[in-house]
Order: C-alpha cells, then sequence, then structure tokens
C-alpha cells in the first residue's frame, strides 16, 4: 500500500547540491565522449596552431620564443602579399562563378524537371561528394594534360598547371554543394508567389528572375562562401592542376611545411583563418541584410 | 513547485492520495495534472518543494528506482519484443530471475486475457489489446502503485467505457494507489475515489466526485465539472435559512447554504455572493413563481442520455437546462421559442468567496 | 509544386525551346561534373602509356600493375585499417551523442551538435596542419591509431547526422517507459534504441568508413611511414606517370561509390520514406 504526496518541502533543510545535479549529470555524462573528443582532437589544435604561430624557428628548430616575427614576415615580404591577394581575388571569383553556375541548373531542375525524377538527379549530381577528392583532381589532369583529351578532342589549350586549370577542377567540386543549395531555397518558395505574378501577366523570365531569384539570396550567400572557402583554404587542386608554382596562399603554406618552418606554417594558417572568418561574417552580412530590406 | 522557463508548470501545489485510494487529476490542457504525474514518477524533478512516497522523500531519486510505474496514453510498448517481453522487462530491469518472471508475467497475461498472445509481437495487437499489455507490463511490478496518464484516450467510446469498470474493479479488488490522469470528467467521476482539479498549475479544489461536482468550491470548478449556471449576486436580506438576492437579471430567493462549508455567516445584506444552479436543476415553468427567467431556445445538444438546451435570456446570457432524453424527445422546443425555466431555493450551491 | 504548365503570355513554341535549352545546359553540367571521372575510368582500361587518346585497346595491365606495387597496396591495406578505424569510433561516439540529444531537456542542446560539426567545416589544410602540430608536440606522430583519432573528429558529425535522421520516425514513449520501469541508460540504448536504428548504425559505419577511406589532406599531414593509399598516391604523382594511378582511381572511387549508395538505402532512403508517410 503506497500513499503518495506532492507539496511543499516539510523541512528548511535542502539537500546538497550534489543530490540535486545528480539527474542531470546522469544524463550529461553522455554527452561527454563527443565534446571531449572535439576538444582534445580538433578545439585543442586549433589553439596550438595560434600558440605556434607566435613561436620562433631558429636552426630548423622550433622553439617556444614568442615572437611576431612570423606575421611582420608576411607584411614585409611581397611574395605572402601578392599569394594573398591572388588566392583571394580567385577565391572570390570562383564563389562568383559558382553561382552564375549553378543558377540556371538549380532553376532548371526545381521547375522544370517532373517531380518524381528530381530525386533522381539530385542523387546523380552529389554521388561525386562522396568519391575521394585527390582522385577527382587527378582526374582532371587527365583530361586537361597537353595530350589529354581536351587537346585531343581539337581544343588546343594549354590548361594544366594554369590557373584555369586549377578554377575547373575546384567548380567541378562545389558546383553540386552550390547547386543542392540553391535548389532548395527554390523548392522552399511558395507555389502561390509564381501562381500570382503568371496571374498578373508576368512571362516565365520575369517570374525567375524577379520572384525566385531573390528569394534565393540567402542561399547564395552560403554557396558563396562555400565556394570562397573551399578554394582558398584548398591546396589539393593547386598543387595538382597548378604543377607546384606557389603562387596562390594555400601553396605558400605547403612551401612553409616543407622546409619544417612550422611557426610560420602556422601564422599564415590562422591569416586564412581570420580571413574565412570575416568572408563568413561580410556573406551573412550581405544575405540577412537583403532579406530584412 | 516545477519550473519551465519562466513561468511555473505547477506552482505550489499540496496534494495527498491516501494509499489505496483511485485519485484521478481533471483539468483542461496545460493545467500541469501531466506534469504533477511526472513529478510523481520522476520524470521531472521539481524547482522546490518535495515528492513523498510512502513517507519517504523521493524528490531527488531517480525514476529508474521509483517504483511507480506508469501507463501510457500511446501505450509506449516496446516494438521489437513480444508481449510477454513488454510484461516481463521491469522484472527483468529488477534481476528477477527468468522461471519467475514468466510465471509472473503468464499469470497476468491469462487475468488479462491475453495468455494465447505470450509470443506475438506487440504490433499486430489491436488497441485495446495493447492497452491491456501496458497495463499488464505496470501491474506484473506489484508495487501498489500505478500512475496512470490518460490511458483509455486512445480507445474508441465503447472500448473506453468497459475499460473504465475494469480499471475500477482492478484498483479495487488489487487495493492499488491509482493516481489517474485524464481530460475526461466523466470519466473521473465515474471511476474515482478521490477527484483533484487542476487549473494554470494549481489545485483548484479536491474531494470526492459529489464534492466536485455539486458544491464547487471554485468559479472555475463549477464551469468545468458538470454542466452549471452561475450568477453573481448580491444579497438584500437574509433571514437565516433563506435569502433574497439581486442579479442583474432579477430578484430570487435562494437557501442561504446551511450545508455550505463557510456556513452562513458571512453572508450578510449586502454582501456579494455568487451562487450556481445546475443544468439539472431547472424546470420548465408556467411563468408564474418565485425564481423565474425567461429565455429564448438557441438549440438542443444530444448527449446519449441527456438532452442540454441552451437558453438565450434578454442579456444575452446563456442558461444550460439539462433534461433526461425521454422527457424532451419529439417535443423539443423549436429554435427561437421563448420559455420560462425555475428552480428551487434549496437547488443552489453558493460558492466559498475570494475564490 | 506550382503547375508548370499554365504560362502565361508565352507562344508555345518559344516555351519549348527556352525549355529545351535548359535540360541542355543540365546535361553540360553534368558532363562538366562527371567527365575527368569518366575520363579516369576509361583510361584505366587504356592499353596505353599515356593516360589519353587514341585508344589503344582494353586491358586490365593497370589493374595488374597496381596489384604489383608493393607500395601502392601497402596502402591499400593502411587506408583500408584506417578507415575502419574512423569507422568504429566516429559510429560509436556518434550514437551515445545521438542518444544524450533524445534524453536531454536542454534547451540549447543543438549547441552541442554546432560544436560537434565545427571541426568538419575546417578547411582540410588547416586541419591537417593543426593536428599534425599537435601531435607532433605530443610525441604521437607515425602513428595510424592518432590519425584515425584525427580523422574521427569529421566523421562524428556524418555519423551523427545518419542516425537521427534514422531516429526522427521513433517515438522516444517507449525509452521512458523503459526507464520507468527501471532500466540504466546503458540499457535503454542497447536494449530499446539500437534494436530499432541497426540499418542507421550500419549506415552510419559506412559513410563514416568513407570518410577515412577518401581522405587525404590530413593523412598527408600526419603519416610518416604507414601512409595511406591516396597519400601514396599523391607521391608518385610527382614523380612517374603511370596510366595505372587510373587503376587506383578508379578502384577508390568506385569503392566510395558503392559504400555511399550503400549507406543511402540502408539508412537514408528508409528514413525518408518514413518521414514522407
Amino acid at each position: 500500500m503506497s500513499g503518495v504526496a506532492v507539496g511543499r518541502r516539510a523541512s528548511t533543510a535542502r539537500p546538497s547540491l550534489w543530490v540535486r545535479l545528480k539527474p542531470r549529470l546522469s544524463v550529461g555524462a553522455w554527452a561527454a565522449p563527443a565534446l571531449i573528443w572535439q576538444l582534445v582532437f580538433a578545439a585543442v589544435p586549433l589553439a596550438l596552431l595560434v600558440l605556434m604561430s607566435f613561436w620562433t624557428l631558429s636552426e630548423y628548430q622550433v622553439s617556444k620564443e614568442f615572437t611576431l616575427d612570423n606575421y611582420s614576415r608576411l607584411f614585409s615580404d611581397s611574395i605572402y602579399l601578392q599569394a594573398y591577394l591572388r588566392s583571394l581575388l580567385l577565391s572570390f571569383t570562383n564563389a562568383l562563378l559558382a553561382i552564375l553556375i549553378s543558377l540556371p541548373f538549380a532553376y532548371a531542375l526545381a521547375f522544370h524537371v517532373k517531380p518524381r525524377r528530381q530525386p533522381l538527379i539530385l542523387l546523380i549530381i552529389a554521388l561525386p561528394l562522396f568519391t575521394s577528392y585527390l582522385m577527382r583532381m587527378y582526374a582532371w589532369q587527365t583530361v586537361l594534360a597537353d595530350n589529354g583529351v581536351v587537346n585531343a578532342a581539337g581544343l588546343h589549350v594549354k590548361l594544366l598547371f594554369t590557373e584555369t586549370g586549377i578554377r575547373l577542377g575546384l567548380l567541378s567540386y562545389f558546383c553540386t554543394i552550390v547547386i543542392l543549395l540553391l535548389y532548395t531555397a527554390m523548392r522552399l518558395v511558395p507555389p502561390e508567389l509564381l501562381e500570382a505574378a503568371r496571374n498578373l501577366g508576368a512571362t516565365e523570365r520575369q517570374v525567375a528572375l524577379r520572384v525566385i531569384l531573390p528569394q534565393t539570396k540567402l542561399a547564395m550567400a552560403i554557396g558563396g562562401l562555400f565556394a570562397f572557402i573551399l578554394t582558398f583554404g584548398d591546396f589539393v587542386a593547386t598543387s595538382i592542376l597548378g604543377g607546384g608554382q606557389a603562387y596562390l596562399f594555400s601553396a605558400q603554406i605547403l612551401d612553409q611545411v616543407r622546409i619544417s618552418n612550422w611557426p610560420g606554417a602556422a601564422s599564415l594558417a590562422i591569416v586564412m583563418l581570420i580571413t574565412l572568418l570575416l568572408a563568413f561574417a561580410i556573406a551573412f552580412r550581405l544575405a540577412l541584410g537583403k532579406r530584412t530590406a | 513547485m516545477k519550473e519551465f522557463g519562466d513561468s511555473p508548470a505547477v506552482d505550489s501545489i499540496d496534494l495527498v492520495v491516501e494509499p489505496g485510494t483511485f485519485c484521478a487529476l481533471i483539468g483542461p490542457s496545460g493545467c500541469g495534472k501531466t506534469t504533477t504525474l511526472r513529478l510523481i514518477s520522476g520524470m521531472e524533478t521539481p524547482t522546490s518543494g518535495q515528492v513523498l512516497l510512502n513517507g519517504n522523500d523521493v524528490t531527488y531519486v531517480s525514476p529508474r528506482n521509483r517504483k511507480t510505474p506508469l501507463v501510457w496514453q500511446s501505450f509506449a510498448l516496446f516494438p521489437h519484443l513480444t508481449v510477454r517481453g513488454n510484461v516481463e522487462f521491469g522484472l527483468r530491469m529488477s534481476g528477477v530471475d527468468s522461471g519467475e518472471r514468466r510465471s509472473r508475467a503468464m499469470k497476468l497475461l491469462e487475468y488479462m486475457g491475453l495468455a494465447e498472445m505470450e509470443n506475438r509481437p506487440v504490433v499486430t495487437l489491436s488497441g485495446g489489446q495493447r492497452q491491456r499489455v501496458g497495463l499488464a507490463r505496470a501491474l506484473v511490478m506489484e508495487t501498489g502503485i500505478l500512475l496512470l496518464d490518460e490511458p483509455l484516450g486512445s480507445l474508441d467510446a465503447n472500448l473506453r467505457i468497459v475499460m473504465q469498470s475494469e480499471l475500477k474493479k482492478l484498483q479495487r479488488e488489487l487495493q492499488l494507489t491509482f493516481v489517474y490522469v485524464t481530460h475526461n470528467q466523466n470519466e473521473a467521476l465515474a471511476m474515482a475515489d478521490q477527484i483533484v482539479v487542476m487549473n494554470d498549475g494549481h489545485i483548484e479544489q479536491g474531494g470526492s466526485a459529489s464534492d466536485v461536482y455539486l458544491r464547487p468550491a471554485t468559479q472555475f470548478v463549477a464551469e468545468f465539472v458538470g454542466a452549471n449556471n452561475i450568477f453573481g449576486a448580491q444579497v438584500i436580506t437574509t433571514n437565516g435559512t433563506h435569502m433574497e438576492v439581486e442579479t442583474e437579471i432579477g430578484r430570487f430567493k435562494i437557501a442561504s447554504g446551511l450545508g455550505a462549508p463557510d456556513g452562513s455567516e458571512r453572508h450578510r445584506a449586502g454582501s456579494a455572493i455568487s451562487f450556481v444552479v445546475q443544468a439539472s436543476r431547472l424546470r420548465l415553468s408556467t411563468g408564474n413563481g418565485q425564481n423565474v427567467l425567461r429565455g429564448k431556445v438557441i438549440t438542443h445538444e444530444f448527449s446519449g442520455a441527456l438532452v442540454t438546451t441552451f437558453v438565450e435570456l434578454d442579456d444575452g446570457r446563456l442558461l444550460k437546462l439539462q433534461r433526461p432524453e425521454i422527457e424532451v424527445m419529439g417535443r423539443e422546443e423549436a429554435p427561437d421559442e421563448m420559455i420560462s425555466l425555475t428552480w428551487r431555493p434549496e437547488d443552489v450551491h453558493i460558492l466559498p468567496e475570494d475564490r | 509544386m506550382s503547375s508548370i504548365g499554365a504560362h502565361a503570355g508565352q507562344p508555345p513554341r518559344q516555351r519549348s525551346v527556352a525549355k529545351g535549352i535548359l535540360f541542355v545546359y543540365m546535361g553540360l553540367v553534368i558532363a562538366f561534373i562527371f567527365m575527368p571521372i569518366a575520363a579516369m575510368v576509361a583510361f584505366s582500361f587504356n592499353d596505353s602509356g599515356i593516360p589519353s587518346l587514341p585508344w589503344e585497346g582494353f586491358t586490365f595491365r593497370w589493374y595488374e600493375e597496381f596489384a604489383n606495387d608493393a607500395a601502392l597496396v601497402e596502402g591499400l591495406q593502411n587506408s583500408i585499417l584506417l578507415a575502419s578505424m574512423v569507422s568504429v569510433i566516429s559510429t560509436s561516439i556518434a550514437l551515445v551523442t545521438v542518444y544524450f540529444l533524445r534524453r536531454t531537456r536542454w534547451r540549447q542542446k543543438e549547441l552541442l551538435t554546432a560544436w560537434v560539426t565545427a571541426p568538419a567545416l575546417i578547411p582540410l589544410l588547416m586541419a591537417g596542419l593543426a593536428i599534425f602540430t599537435f601531435f607532433d608536440l605530443v610525441g604521437w606522430t607515425g602513428s595510424r591509431i592518432a590519425l584515425a583519432c584525427g580523422l574521427s573528429t569529421i566523421g562524428i558529425p556524418f555519423g551523427m547526422a545518419v542516425i537521427r535522421s534514422q531516429l526522427t520516425g521513433v517515438d522516444p514513449a517507449p525509452e521512458e517507459a523503459a526507464i520507468n520501469l527501471g532500466a540504466s541508460h546503458w540499457t535503454v540504448l542497447t536494449r530499446i534504441v539500437v534494436p530499432q536504428c541497426w540499418s542507421g548504425i550500419a549506415g552510419a559505419l559506412l559513410l563514416t568508413f568513407v570518410v577515412g577511406w577518401d581522405e587525404f589532406a590530413i593523412s598527408w599531414f600526419v603519416t610518416q611511414f604507414e601512409t595511406t593509399l591516396p597519400v601514396q598516391t599523391y607521391e608518385q604523382l610527382g614523380s612517374a606517370f603511370s596510366p595505372k594511378i587510373n587503376a587506383v582511381g578508379t578502384i577508390v572511387f568506385f569503392t566510395s561509390l558503392c559504400l555511399t549508395v550503400g549507406a543511402y538505402l540502408v539508412a537514408l532512403r528508409p528514413a525518408l520514406r518514413r518521414a514522407g508517410r
């Protein structure tokens, strides 16, 4: 026989903090593995990288002396500045190109392909995302080489080991992501808006440009940001398709790594991180700013 | 008290359920009845206050150690286990060995009439059968207390009525303590020894079925339980047993509520009161007499054995009149027809003050 | 989906021409994305010293050379081992984290999701550098386990996404019922949750395997001795230019493909179907 009572506490003594927290801890413990794992293997290494960027390299050994040399070198040595600006330009133009290429595709897929076939095509273009990035860049090398497919097919262009080559490789990689983002945004446009526009006499072109396009601004910003980040931070395409010429920022980092100048590489990497965070902030300001306007 | 964010879900309640009684918590959605149940079972921890089981403070005891098996509205059966697997689960958690587990489970399944289903996967069962498995799963724990969260909510009407009497029978026979949450007041009135009406996180009234039904303690209870007509009035004269009161729609004579818990001392001339006339205590009148109201019939609501008629008075107020179906059928008033209603002075309940 | 047919104010012929152009464009983009892969696969069977036209005949010779190249084969073995470790680590941690998200009533619980996902968004160059310098400092370089730990930071969010999507349609009430009847969290996880998301776990294992299998950047930084296949390939690319790399590429590509499609069929598609119901 059990009686039940729920009510105010009889005695004034409140149970200890431990007793009160125990129920929450028994659940919280299950978050610990992921929390700690990412802390140890991601957050700490990154923090270490920041720290490392302030250390010095003397006689091929890293010493923990604090110095700003690594950073001041960036400004004094014009190589770095040039590489930085080149990378910036390349990344920015890649972002624009990715958006330009993906928009018509996403539009066509979202509005002119039968709904039943859409997931299939999505899957087709998404598949390459999960295959080895390295292998795909290598495959591009095959295609772009002087005796590769493009040249053999009649177009006598030198594409390998040029910036254009790098661009092609990278675009083929992240266009898929941008297409997916834009497609999702387009599908979220309320059909009533389209009907209303058509009802008021708009041509398909006007509907696309004036109704659908504005609604995808956020997706465009995110997609562009992705392309930017992936281009700026890439070193695989740069080395494979660019032929080791160190005129891009990521190649500079590689160079520093090759000569074991870890502090130097670290400082460049931090610069890269800051650049990417800035790009992140700008992209969101752009996207959200336009939305509320 | 239990707070979620800024507003308390349950705020300073004092609930006591005697062992072996059937206690029902009723109230509108969001009133805190389910939260109270979860506080008892340990799925929620109060922000302040305590929970006692058999006199033991279990406020911070983890739910798995509380021995307060729950019966769920959605049944919450384990989809990948068989019927017997489900019923045995709690015993398994307690470390009971497989032979004893099996015999206890089978005994209960036989009692429930589900013995031949023991190895069926639960997904193949009907709603009523699943409910009984859920019940068996909780009963087999033999803890003396059972918590039920709208257990009959997912069943269809006929089955619900059958299960109501079965549950009551079960509780009586096994002398269990039931804490039963429902939003269906008829269910509660039919089964419970103790009814607790909750609203907005606190208890409006707790008492027997007749207490709550015939003698509501607050305006909310009067509006929520049964079908009542509530009048605000001012006392004109009182002579001990009866009072004359003035309302916006006329003067009436009512009994001064000698049976009311507050007594009649408070009801002096000039004081403001609220009184309640049950819809079933209104009668048709010839138009003459003590307490008469005249109004226009709006509509009739048929609910099986009763018919509720809505009558609109001059000032727009709606009265509810309840009559047995046989009195009405075939002779119901047409819409917009004018009728007169009356009640006896004794058929009035005065609401206790300041609620 | 809006009615495509009702176009106002445009003659039919113009419409279908415009539509035709769009479809051609779509085809071009798809070709653009797939062409290099198609070329690689094609040339892996081309009996020519140069991975290019003209076509000289069908052959398996490059696959044979691959099998005979000790360094590459060792790289393959290392890749398989590494990917398996990443798979197991990532999926386990993903599982317990998803369990936490199901049980907790913390209103900011998605902050944890953000914390777990963030490492996957860092450019691999930076991640590789950071992880390598970290291991170097701790003195843990050259170890396959170390690399697996590093790669798991990327695998965990993928695993979580798969398992979570599988569990979205699953009612949490039976889990609470189990606790009510005396089960510990571990019991609830193993006896109630896991039996209901086997395919999700399988999908997570497959997908996280692909993450470890494909990964190059971080591996390149971290491994000194036991290089994985992608790293080995990269090294070889610098030196002799042999078409057997095509064979390697094709194998890697198809493995990733099969595993990803497998993960999709096993876990994602059933989850999507259930969500749509």
